[in-house]
């Protein structure tokens, strides 16, 4: 799975591009454990980009999620497709992962 | 309208059981919903298939999907020769757990049971049967 990264001063988006499942998973949750590194990262994962997410690609959010509460840093997603979405709140995913409408928002509150 | 494939136990078969949907939907006119709610649904029946029907090291097993439309509704059929598993009677997913209670598994099974209207059970022989059903809106 291809992965866009820009930075933008100390937070870091990360723009997985296509599918987050089986398949893709393990390596997109390698490479965002790896981001976090030694701590206090700020890793906002956009998400306009990914139009399925299986219970697989969950789990690594959730990995992802308690990952970066344990080493003192921020995470959070952002842009969810409308299905992407709709599969969020079936798992009540909102109570564990933070989500912002967009990029700009989740800027705004971490600034 | 009615589709039927059989593949192997084994995740390296996820793309042509994808495909297979897909095509299906498409020439049924199911739209891109219900596409997606049956591609999520036997992506995740064939990974928990994988995880836990077998022995380790056992040898791959026969799975046959069927599809088809009737009654206002698309009725996926999954069959298997796995141990027997009946997800119908597995607990509720905790979903009001904090993130350090939530368990490793189970979130795919909540997907299925949500995504799907009906979903129905049945050990026949060797094999576990499952039935689930969409409404067509």
């Amino acid at each position: 799975m291809q992965i866009e990264e820009t930075r933008r001063g100390a937070i870091l988006v990360l723009t997985p591009v296509g599918r987050i499942d089986n398949e893709t998973g393990p390596a997109f949750q390698t490479r965002l454990l790896a981001e976090m590194g030694g701590g206090g990262a700020t890793i906002l994962l956009d998400l306009s980009k990914v139009q399925y997410i299986s219970s697989a690609g969950l789990h690594v959010l959730i990995a992802a999620t308690k990952q970066s509460k344990a080493l003192n840093g921020r995470f959070a997603v952002a842009a969810l497709q409308p299905i992407v979405k709709e599969i969020f709140t079936i798992s009540r995913l909102s109570h564990v992962v933070p989500i912002f409408d967009d990029v700009t928002a989740a800027m705004a509150a971490w600034s | 309208m009615a589709a039927t494939l059989t593949i192997a136990s084994d995740l390296a078969e996820l793309r042509r059981l994808r495909a297979f949907v897909d095509a299906f939907c498409l020439e049924s006119r199911l739209g891109e919903r219900i596409a997606h709610s049956l591609t999520l649904v036997v992506e995740e029946l064939l990974t928990n298939l994988v995880a836990y029907g077998y022995d380790p090291g056992a040898p791959a097993g026969v799975v046959t999907v069927l599809l088809h439309v009737e009654g206002g509704a698309v009725v996926l059929s999954f069959d298997d020769d796995g141990r027997p598993f009946d997800p119908t009677t597995r607990p509720v997913y905790d979903l009001e757990g904090s993130l350090e209670d939530r368990p490793v598994g189970g979130l795919g099974l909540h997907l299925i049971r949500t995504m799907m209207d009906e979903v129905r059970y049945a050990r026949v022989g060797d094999r576990n049967c499952l039935i689930l059903t969409k409404r067509i809106q």
